[in-house]
């Protein structure tokens, strides 16, 4: 048993402290997520008065918009984490990408089918091909295929998906400022940003924000945890087949 | 009001245009059939679409709008005649029955008003979309963490036996 335990933990793939770290980390930040999620949904039902323009719909907003901002935070995170992966080779760095690229890709799913709902509550339109709703799809769609590419691309996979991710992260900003007064996209505030709300709609948007950036975080290190999990399994199975106990 | 009044030029203008077939060109001005029109501005028919709309949606509509854009006299004589047949509509209505039409648009609009106002139908939709999301992820983690554990301590045990064998 000794030995086992040694390697793999001399591997890189997650040291037996840090595991232990991460597995008390993830219900603690569960369990803040959690009550941070059901104050920010009593807060947004009970005590956000309705927009003047969007009326009861707008109430979409605070966890739409929320998502949309993780999804960005989970893209940045992973290009960011592939290209110190693609710069140093250290498999930690591709753990985190891996991880944050599926949190987006969930984060994403989110903002595209709430936004669909909330499109047809206020244009009466599933879909149109407006330019951030456009954009938004195209970066989730090149989540999905790094995704893709990380469970079939074989060996050299993880190589090609970092760039891919590095590729998508370039298009975060282009989407974020893509809002502007010629644009059909719902307005969150007055000049349409989410920067411009005040009072009580402010005060729970960030609520919200920093809520399901808790989620986002508790996601993050599971998924991780999982990640090296599975590099481990791989390092057992090359131990295991030189032993001769797999063939 | 020009939205309305585009809208009316290119619904009264199918008809002129279905009225003559086999002709997508305007009226000359000056002839029997078209009235010597005011010099105007040319409409802006694009103004028509709504968001998303995947554009003109018949033939006959896309002829009405080319003759519209080719010729700003034709869409002015257009306007013109919109015009005449609001009028007539409008002047077929007494006072009580004018007064009865608009209590009746004002409570429509106060209807429909209402329903926007407490729409909570989407509002669950999208709330109930987000948690299934969250749930169908979180399962999806937690079931593939536990097959991994589970597979990682199986080899664990056997490679601890195959080392104990060994010595």
């Amino acid at each position: 048993m000794q030995p086992i335990v040694e390697r793999s933990a001399g591997s890189g793939s997650g040291s037996g402290s840090g595991r232990g770290a991460a597995t008390v980390l993830v219900p603690v930040l569960a369990a803040l997520s959690a009550i941070a999620i059901m104050i920010a949904v009593w807060l947004v039902f009970t005590y956000v008065p309705n927009d003047k323009g969007l009326f009861f719909n707008q109430r979409i907003f605070y966890f739409h918009v929320a998502h949309a901002f993780m999804m960005f935070a989970a893209v940045g995170t992973c290009g960011v984490c592939s290209l110190v992966f693609l710069v140093k080779r250290q498999p930690q760095w591709d753990d985190v990408a891996l991880a944050a690229a599926e949190v987006a890709v969930a984060f994403g799913a989110v903002v595209l089918i709430t936004g669909s709902i909330w499109a047809k509550a206020a244009w009466g339109l599933w879909w149109t091909w407006e330019k951030r709703l456009t954009m938004s799809l195209l970066l989730w769609l090149t989540l999905v295929g790094y995704v893709i590419v990380r469970r079939f691309a074989g060996a050299s996979g993880d190589r090609l998906a970092a760039g891919l991710a590095v590729f998508g992260t370039v298009g975060v900003p282009f989407i974020y400022t893509m809002v502007d007064r010629s644009d059909r996209h719902p307005q969150a505030g007055a000049n349409g940003n989410a920067m411009s709300l005040t009072g009580p709609m402010r005060a729970v948007f960030w609520l919200s924000v920093l809520a399901f950036f808790l989620w986002f975080l508790t996601l993050v290190i599971a998924r991780v945890q999982s990640a090296r999990a599975e590099r481990e399994l791989r390092e057992l199975r090359e131990r295991a087949l030189d032993a001769g106990v797999l063939s | 009001m020009k939205k309305i009044l585009v809208l009316l030029a290119v619904l009264f203008g199918t008809g002129t245009v279905w009225a003559q077939p086999g002709s997508a060109q305007a009226p000359e001005p000056g002839s029997a059939q078209a009235p010597e029109p005011p010099p105007t501005q040319a409409v802006e028919p694009f103004l028509m679409k709504p968001p998303g709309s995947p554009g003109a949606t018949s033939d006959a509509r896309s002829t009405c709008v080319k003759a519209l854009q080719t010729d700003s006299l034709f869409a002015a004589w257009v306007l013109e005649k919109g015009y005449e047949v609001q009028s007539a509509r409008c002047a077929d209505l007494d006072e009580t029955s004018a007064k009865r039409r608009l209590q009746l648009d004002l409570a429509q609009h106060e209807v429909a008003a209402a329903r926007v106002a407490t729409n909570e139908r989407h509002v669950i939709l999208a709330y109930a979309a987000m948690w299934l999301v969250a749930a169908a992820f979180v399962i999806f983690l937690w079931l593939r963490q536990r097959a991994l554990r589970g597979e990682i301590d199986q080899l664990r045990r056997e490679l601890d036996a195959a080392l104990k064998d060994g010595k």
